[in-house]
């Protein structure tokens, strides 16, 4: 039997067990909105691309990595000295969390603005915010892992937001450092949630979340909704996968040059009776909610002004989850008022940034 | 001459032998001021910045830059050529749903 005989022969077979066909047949029909404000489509499948480099790298930087008190920091200076060309991977895993999570925010903030979410998209934007949570939480777990000074501080001081909740936040504070305290604990539990819990949930809510997307299709910008006759639309299927290939091309040259010219360094090993080191500051992403609780006095009337901060972002949190549920009419006037919030926590945002970084 | 010749070998393997054997150990004679020196420096760093071990690695690396640019652009062009191809297609209705 020759070769070119058996290939058909193989693909039929699966064909039949799989139905490919179907598959093909449903690429080739999808289609691509385009107007202004087509760009943002493409970060949607680059938040893919990073996370599935962060998959590779990660499970590279687990085959050298121990989660111990005594290890962990030393496992990770010998990833960085001995490991052949483990700094890079350390580096590319270190920055792909920054680029992901950093298109997680363009992608949920172009949704926000073009008021995508609206219906019948508001389960694929509250699977959204699920995937931001556990993405954000993702950088808090992977931050401790180093196990320096600086990651333990700030684990510290990141684990001691939560008890600051009303009724609940000691016991969330207890169950995240796994005691009262950060300790070895704590890393081991940071770790098994890093590696397993996280990678898990992420994954079945991901499922979800594309498949509403290919099911609803591509969102339409307000306005442009009420004349889908006029607007141009491109194949998924080469046209569209073509062009985001080029994108996918850029960010990864940007990510390696990134990731050899500026590589994370690794601060001395933790001490759990040191006192915490001077300018302790979570990663990039924190910034602006570290310097809004930073800012708050330390009481307001009756109640301290941790709790109400806390309270306060909570509350933003969930306002944010059920954005759908609160503006589901295409009234003009209401979508107006959300876009700018949208901007003013744009803003916001970026102005506590370079605040708490200027500090 | 053969006795000279074996002489000569004889000289020559237990050189190699005994400097095999300390050749070790001469690296480690080092004077106690040089010793504490040593663990001064071996104590805990403040501060790990990581950088290629070698001349080797680190012209690897820039080359493996190099290359990956280069890379990238001609994909890039590769893909700039598809896209306009598959768009004329496009326009011009020649591909149907199931091409």
């Amino acid at each position: 039997m020759k070769i070119k005989n058996l290939l058909p022969g193989i693909g039929a077979w699966l064909e039949e067990r799989f139905g490919f066909r179907g598959l093909s047949r449903f690429l080739n029909e999808k289609r691509v909105p385009q107007h202004r404000h087509t760009i943002w489509y493409y970060t949607g499948s680059s938040i893919l691309l990073f996370f599935f480099i962060q998959v590779v790298t990660g499970i590279m930087l687990a085959f050298y990595y121990k989660p111990t008190i005594e290890e962990a920091n030393k496992s990770i200076a010998r990833i960085m000295a001995e490991v052949p060309l483990g700094w890079i991977i350390r580096s590319v895993h270190f920055w792909s969390s920054s680029f992901m999570i950093a298109l997680v925010l363009f992608h949920m903030t172009s949704i926000w603005i073009i008021k995508s979410y609206r219906k019948p998209r508001e389960l694929t934007w509250m699977s959204g915010v699920f995937l931001l949570i556990l993405t954000l939480f993702f950088g808090f777990t992977g931050y401790l892992l180093p196990w320096d000074d600086l990651s333990l501080a700030a684990t510290k001081v990141g684990t001691d937001i939560p008890r600051s909740i009303p009724w609940v936040g000691a016991w969330v504070t207890k169950l995240l450092r796994g005691g009262e305290d950060v300790t070895g604990d704590t890393l081991t539990r940071f770790f098994g949630i890093h590696i397993t819990v996280l990678p898990l949930c992420l994954l079945f809510i991901l499922v979800i979340h594309i498949y509403l997307i290919q099911k609803l299709g591509m969102s339409l910008p307000l306005g442009l909704d009420k004349k889908k006759e006029e607007v141009k639309e491109l194949p998924f299927w080469p046209n569209f996968v073509y062009r985001e290939m080029v994108v996918w091309l850029v960010l990864s040259g940007i990510l390696f040059s990134l990731a050899i010219f500026l590589p994370p360094s690794l601060g001395k090993e933790a001490d759990l009776m040191a006192p915490a080191p001077e300018g302790i500051k979570p990663e990039w992403y924190f910034l602006f909610l570290f310097q809004t609780l930073k800012v708050f006095p330390s009481r307001i009337l009756l109640v301290t002004g941790d709790t109400l901060a806390v309270s306060l972002l909570l509350l933003a949190g969930i306002l944010f989850f059920f954005l759908p549920l609160i503006d589901y009419r295409p009234e003009e006037r209401k979508g107006k008022v959300i876009t700018f919030i949208a901007y003013f926590f744009i803003i916001y945002a970026v102005v506590m940034t370079v605040w708490s970084l200027v500090q | 001459m053969m006795k000279i010749e074996k002489l000569a070998a004889f000289i020559l393997i237990s050189y190699l032998l005994v400097f095999s054997i300390f050749s070790s150990s001469f690296g480690q004679q080092a004077s106690p001021q040089e010793k504490a020196k040593e663990t001064e420096v071996k104590k805990a760093p403040e501060k790990i910045v990581p950088s290629p071990h070698n001349i080797k690695e680190k012209t690897a690396i820039y080359v493996f830059l190099a290359w990956m640019w280069v890379s990238i652009l001609v994909l890039i062009y590769i893909l700039r050529q598809k896209i306009r191809e598959v768009d004329r297609l496009y326009t011009l209705k020649f591909l149907g749903s199931d091409f």
